[in-house]
C-alpha cells in the first residue's frame, strides 16, 4: 500500500510547534540596518516638498532616499505589476499608471510611502521617518465606489477620464426577455466587505549585497520566489541569476504575499546601494494600510424563475472597489468570471465594474473572487426559495449543474472539469439531521433560544493560468535526485506558506520510487537550487508542483528498475518498486522470497540504495552501460484543461480545475443584542482524489476559520476621507479558537480530474465561501422572522440587530423568544 | 468626528470672550503650544506638541476666526477653523464657540467637527475623543487659571478690589471660604 491516501501528518508540524520556525525576520546577518518608512496621512494629495535635514541630523541615521533617487536607481513599476493588468490597461482609453517604490510627486491612498530611511537600529529608523517633514498639497478624495461612479466625480487618478479601470462581461442567451416572461422575479443586493487576510506573520524582507560576486541575496517572506527574482533583478536592473531569493518559513501568505511591493524593492535597493545587510518587518497597522485588500464589491441581481425553484434567468451588475488599479485587482474580474458558480442557467448576463478609488491597492486574498461570486448565489438560493416557498436545499438541488453534464462550459468560457455537486450535498445532508435538528430547534424555541440551520454551496477553481502572465502560470518544474546511498531530494519551484504541501510532494515521489517517505526531503523556496517555478498561489503546489515532482520521480523509477531488471535478470516489466527495494512481482511471500530464485541464480528483490549505489559506482558495468549516469531529473509540468487559444479552443479557459464544498453550519442568535455564535460546522469537501486527507481537512478548518471571520466580524473601515479606521487587530476583528465551533467536521467526496496525472484537483482555498453564505442564511433560519434576507457581510451584532428590528413583525418576535 | 464641551467660567461674558480672542492668552493657556503668532486679522500660525499617545508629535497649523456675533441680549458666538499636520498625521475642522450667561459667570459650549488623518485616524481613533478631552480640560484649566491671574493681577482696578471686599466680607458672614461660587 503507498502513501497516497493517508493520514500523515505535515512533516514541519512538531518544528513549528515548538517554536524551531525560522521566518524572515529569525534570519540573522551581521551588522544589519534597519528600514523604517514615511507613509503619506492623505488618502489624495499632491507631494510639494520634502524635507529630510531634521531626519539626517539624528544620531544613527544612516540613509535616507527619496522617490527621486529611488527613481533613478530603479525601474518603475510596470513592470511589477501583474501583466494582465498592463494588457487591461492598453484597451482602456490610455488609461495608464506607473509608480515606482517611493511616490514621487502624487499619493493616491494613505499609507502610500513617500520616503525610506535606514538606520543603525528600528528605533532610531522610525524616529528618523517621523522628522521627515513633507508638505502636501489635498487633493478631492474618492472614498467609495459610489462616488467614484457618479457623474462629474473627481478622479481618483488624475488625468483618467473616469474611475473605471475594467469592465468584464459575460452573456449567455437572452436573460432580459427571459426574466420577462418568468413566473417569479426577484431583485436585490448583496454585498461583501472590504478585507485583508491578516496572516500571523506580517511581510519581513532581509537582504545582503556582495561586492565580491556582485549578488544580492533575499530572504522574503514571499509566494513565488522565483517571481520575485524576476521583480527584484528587472527594478534594478540586474540579471536574475545575480539575485537569489530565500523564503524561509512563512507564517500565512493566503494570497498577500505575492511579490511586487514598494517596500521589498526598497530593501533591495538599500542593501545594494549601502553594500549592508538591510531588513525591515512590516508593522500590523502598516499592513493593514498597505499590504492590500480585497473583495469589496457589491451585485445587483435580478432573477427570473419557476415555480418549482428553477432558475431561469440572472442578471448580475457587480461593481468592485478595487483601490488603485496594482497588485491582485483582477480578483474582481475572477468573480465575474465565475458566476454564476456551480448552477446551470440558460439566460445569464454577468457585469463588473472594477472601479478606482483612493484606498489602498487590492492584495490577492484566499478565494481571490470565487468566494464573493460564491456567496453571491447562495444568497441569491435562498431568496429564491423564500420567494416560491421551497426548501433551500430543493432549490439549490434542482439549479446545480447535471453530474453527468461536465466538463461544462460556464457563461464566461470557464470549462468545468468535473464535478458532482448533488452528491456532496447529499452526503452532507446525511451528516446534518435535518430533522433532528428541526426538533433541537423548537425546543430551544420554547427555552426562548434562537437556533438556526444554514446550507452553503462554494465553487473554487484552482490552478489559475492567465495567458500573457509572469505571475499566474499553470505549469511548474521539480527535480527529483536519488543520492548513492539511495536517500531522495525533491527541489520543486512551488513553495508552502505553512500548508503542508512538502508533505503531500514527499509523499508522492515516495510512492513513485518505492522509498520509505522519511527518506524523502523536500526543498523548497530557494532560487539558487531549485527549479524555475511559479511558487504558492491558486492551490497549486500540490496539483501542479506534486504532478511535475512526479513526472521526475517516474523518469528516475525508469532508469532503477531498468538496472534492477540486469541486477535481477528478470524483465522491467515484471517488477515492482515498494517497501525501499525492487522485486520481481511474482516472487513468494517471505522467507522464501528470501532465498534464491534457483540455486545460484539472482535473488527475488534488491535494495532500491543498492541499484542506486551500482549506477554511481559502475558506470561502465553490465548492469549500468545502457543507462545514462547520474539519478536525476528535472522535468516540467504544463496542467490540462488551460485554453489559451480562443481562435482554435473557443473560449478563454484559465481555471483547470473545479473543487467545491457543501457545507452546513448551526448558529445561536441572541435576539436581544443581535450577537451570532456559530455552535456546529459541518462539510463535504471535494478536491478530486485525496493525496492526503489529514493536509486537506486542516486547509479546509483555517479556509472555514476565514469564511466565519468574513460571516461575523472582518471588515475594513474608511471615513469619508478615505483614512483607513481599522488598522489594529482590536478593531479588526478576527475569529480565534474562541469563535471557532465546537464541533467541526470535514468529509470527503472524490470527483477527480483529468486534468491531473493524479486526479488530484486544488485545496488550499476552499472552506471561505460556504460559510459565509452558510452563517448567513443560518441566521435567517434562527430568527423565523418572514421577509428577513440578510445580504450584507459581516453579520456583526449592531446589523443582525437592525436587521431584527427593520423587518415588520420583528418586535413581536423579539418579545415571544 | 463630532465633539462637545462645555464649562462654565467664574468671569463675565465679555471678559471671556476677549480672553478668548486674545493671541497673548492663547499663546499661554493652549496646551504644548509652541509657538503662536498673528499672520493676518484673526488668523494665526501655531506650532503644537503633543504628548499623548497615539497622537504624539509636533504639528504645525493654522487657525482662523469667522463670522463672529456679539451684542445683544443672545448668546455671543464665533467659529474657530483650522488644520494642521504633524508626525502622527493631519488633522482639520472647526468648531463654534458660543459663550452665554451661567449665573455670574459665562457657560462656554463648544461644538466641533473634526477630521484626522493618518496614523491618528488609523491607531488614534478609538482614543481621539479622550485625548481631544483631556486636552480641553487641558485648556480650561489653563485659562482658569488666566482668568483668576488677571482678577488678581498686580494693582488691580479699584472695582476689582471693591468686588475682592465684598466678597471677603460675604464669606464672613455665611462662614464659607470666599472666592468660588459653586
Amino acid at each position: 500500500m503507498g502513501y497516497i491516501g493517508q493520514r500523515i501528518p505535515g512533516r514541519n508540524n512538531l518544528r513549528l510547534a515548538r517554536g524551531a520556525g525560522q521566518f524572515t525576520a529569525d534570519v540573522q546577518m551581521p551588522n544589519p540596518c534597519f528600514m523604517a518608512l514615511v507613509r503619506s496621512p492623505y488618502a489624495h494629495a499632491e507631494i510639494e516638498h520634502v524635507d529630510v535635514s531634521a531626519a539626517q541630523g539624528l544620531p544613527g541615521v544612516i540613509d535616507i532616499a527619496t522617490a527621486a533617487e529611488v527613481a533613478q536607481a530603479t525601474r518603475p513599476f510596470s513592470f511589477a505589476r501583474p501583466p494582465e493588468v498592463e494588457v487591461n490597461l492598453a484597451d482602456m482609453d490610455g488609461k495608464r499608471l506607473r509608480e515606482y517604490a517611493l511616490a514621487e510627486r502624487w499619493v493616491g491612498y494613505s499609507g502610500r510611502p513617500v520616503a525610506a530611511v535606514v538606520a543603525e537600529d528600528p528605533n532610531t529608523a522610525a524616529e528618523a521617518a517621523e522628522r521627515v517633514a513633507v508638505q502636501y498639497r489635498e487633493l478631492p478624495v474618492v472614498a467609495s465606489a459610489e462616488d467614484a461612479l457618479k457623474p462629474g466625480s473627481p478622479g481618483a487618478i488624475p488625468g483618467w477620464n473616469d474611475n473605471l479601470v475594467f469592465h468584464t462581461r459575460y452573456a449567455k442567451g437572452d436573460a432580459a426577455s427571459a426574466i420577462a416572461k418568468a413566473p417569479g422575479v426577484i431583485t436585490g443586493r448583496v454585498q461583501v466587505q472590504r478585507h485583508v487576510p491578516v496572516p500571523l506573520e506580517p511581510r519581513a524582507f532581509v537582504a545582503d549585497y556582495s561586492t565580491r560576486t556582485g549578488r544580492l541575496t533575499m530572504y522574503a517572506s514571499t509566494q513565488m520566489p522565483h517571481t520575485d527574482r524576476s521583480i527584484l533583478a528587472g527594478a534594478l536592473g540586474m540579471a536574475s541569476e545575480d539575485v537569489q531569493v530565500i523564503q524561509p518559513d512563512v507564517g500565512g501568505g493566503f494570497g498577500c504575499k505575492v511579490p511586487g511591493s514598494d517596500e521589498e524593492v526598497l530593501v533591495a535597493f538599500f542593501a545594494r546601494r549601502l553594500e549592508r545587510p538591510v531588513r525591515w518587518t512590516e508593522e500590523r497597522s502598516e499592513y493593514f494600510l498597505a499590504c492590500g485588500h480585497a473583495r469589496e464589491t457589491w451585485f445587483d441581481f435580478e432573477a427570473g424563475y419557476r415555480e418549482d425553484g428553477k432558475l431561469l434567468a440572472l442578471r448580475i451588475d457587480a461593481v468592485a472597489d478595487i483601490g488603485l488599479p496594482f497588485g491582485a485587482w483582477v480578483q474582481s474580474s475572477v468573480t465575474a468570471y465565475c458566476l454564476p458558480c456551480g448552477y446551470a442557467v440558460d439566460h445569464c448576463e454577468v457585469s463588473m465594474r472594477s472601479v478606482v478609488t483612493n484606498k489602498c491597492k487590492w492584495g490577492g486574498y484566499r478565494g481571490f473572487g470565487k468566494e464573493a461570486a460564491s456567496f453571491c448565489m447562495e444568497r441569491i438560493m435562498d431568496r429564491i426559495a423564500d420567494a416560491a416557498g421551497l426548501d433551500r436545499v430543493e432549490v439549490r438541488l434542482c439549479n446545480f449543474i447535471p453530474a453527468d453534464a461536465f466538463p461544462y462550459g460556464q457563461v464566461s468560457g470557464a470549462l468545468l472539469d468535473s464535478g458532482n455537486y448533488q452528491g456532496a450535498m447529499a452526503k452532507l445532508l446525511a451528516l446534518v439531521d435535518q430533522e433532528a435538528f428541526r426538533q433541537e430547534q423548537a425546543a430551544a424555541r420554547t427555552n426562548g433560544r434562537c437556533l438556526g440551520l444554514g446550507i452553503g454551496f462554494e465553487l473554487t477553481p484552482e490552478g489559475c493560468s492567465m495567458p500573457n502572465s509572469d505571475f499566474l502560470q499553470g505549469w511548474d518544474g521539480a527535480t527529483v535526485r536519488m543520492d548513492p546511498g539511495g536517500r531522495v531530494t525533491v527541489l520543486t519551484g512551488v513553495t508552502s506558506p505553512g500548508s503542508g504541501n512538502e508533505t503531500g510532494i514527499a509523499m508522492i515521489v515516495a510512492d513513485e520510487l518505492g522509498v520509505p517517505l522519511d527518506t524523502v526531503t523536500v526543498v523548497q523556496g530557494d532560487t539558487d537550487r531549485c527549479p524555475y517555478g511559479l511558487g504558492n498561489f491558486s492551490s497549486r503546489s500540490l496539483m501542479i508542483g506534486g504532478s511535475a515532482a512526479l513526472a521526475a520521480a517516474r523518469e528516475l523509477r525508469e532508469k532503477l528498475l531498468s538496472v534492477g531488471a540486469k541486477m535481477l535478470d528478470a524483465d522491467p516489466e515484471d517488477l515492482e518498486l515498494a517497501n525501499g527495494e525492487i522485486r520481481v512481482a511474482a516472487a513468494p511471500a517471505p522467507p522464501a522470497a528470501d532465498a534464491p530464485r534457483n540455486p545460484g541464480g539472482p535473488a527475488w528483490s534488491v535494495p532500491i540504495r543498492r541499484v542506486a549505489r551500482k549506477i554511481y559506482s559502475h558506470a561502465f558495468g553490465a548492469e549500468t552501460a545502457h543507462v545514462e549516469p547520474g539519478l536525476e531529473s528535472t522535468r516540467y509540468f504544463r496542467i490540462g484543461n488551460v485554453h489559451h487559444q480562443p481562435e482554435t479552443e473557443g473560449r478563454l479557459s484559465f481555471y483547470p480545475t473545479w473543487p467545491f464544498m457543501a457545507v452546513a453550519v448551526v448558529v445561536e442568535v441572541d435576539v436581544e443584542t443581535g450577537f451570532v455564535e456559530v455552535l456546529r460546522c459541518a462539510a463535504v469537501h471535494d478536491c478530486g482524489t485525496v493525496v492526503n486527507p489529514t493536509l486537506v481537512e486542516a486547509n479546509t478548518h483555517g479556509g472555514i476559520a476565514q469564511g466565519l471571520g468574513a460571516a461575523l466580524y472582518e471588515e475594513l473601515l474608511h471615513d469619508d476621507a478615505a483614512q483607513l479606521l481599522t488598522t489594529t487587530l482590536m478593531d479588526y476583528t478576527l475569529p480565534t479558537a474562541v469563535e471557532m465551533p465546537a464541533e467541526l467536521s470535514v468529509a470527503h467526496q472524490e470527483t477527480p480530474t483529468a486534468a491531473t496525472p493524479l486526479g488530484a484537483k486544488g485545496a488550499g482555498e476552499s472552506g471561505v465561501a460556504g460559510p459565509m453564505a452558510a452563517v448567513a442564511s443560518a441566521v435567517e433560519d434562527a430568527l423565523g422572522v418572514e421577509g428577513l434576507a440578510l445580504m450584507t457581510l459581516p453579520l456583526k451584532p449592531e446589523r443582525v440587530w437592525r436587521s431584527i428590528r427593520e423587518v415588520a413583525g420583528a418586535v413581536q418576535m423579539g418579545e415571544t423568544a | 468626528m463630532k465633539l462637545k464641551f462645555s464649562r462654565v467660567f467664574d468671569a463675565p461674558r465679555v471678559a471671556l470672550w476677549s480672553a478668548m480672542l486674545d493671541p497673548a492668552v492663547l499663546a499661554r493657556v493652549i496646551p504644548g503650544v509652541e509657538r503662536f503668532e498673528t499672520v493676518g486679522e484673526d488668523t494665526y500660525d501655531a506650532t503644537l506638541k503633543v504628548g499623548v499617545p497615539a497622537v504624539k508629535g509636533e504639528y504645525q497649523g493654522q487657525v482662523s476666526i469667522r463670522d463672529k456675533v456679539r451684542g445683544g441680549d443672545g448668546p455671543y458666538s464665533y467659529v474657530l477653523e483650522g488644520g494642521g499636520q504633524g508626525q502622527q498625521g493631519w488633522a482639520k475642522g472647526e468648531a463654534r464657540i458660543e459663550f452665554s450667561d451661567a449665573g455670574p459667570g459665562t457657560r462656554l459650549d463648544v461644538d466641533a467637527d473634526v477630521q484626522v488623518g493618518g496614523r491618528i485616524a488609523g491607531v488614534g481613533q478609538r482614543m481621539i475623543e479622550g485625548v481631544a478631552k483631556i486636552m480641553a480640560e487641558e485648556f480650561f484649566a489653563a485659562f482658569d487659571r488666566e482668568l483668576k491671574r488677571k482678577r488678581t493681577g498686580a494693582g488691580g482696578s479699584v472695582a476689582f478690589f471693591l468686588r475682592a471686599a465684598l466678597r471677603f466680607l460675604r464669606g464672613l458672614f455665611t462662614r464659607r471660604s470666599p472666592g468660588r461660587s459653586s
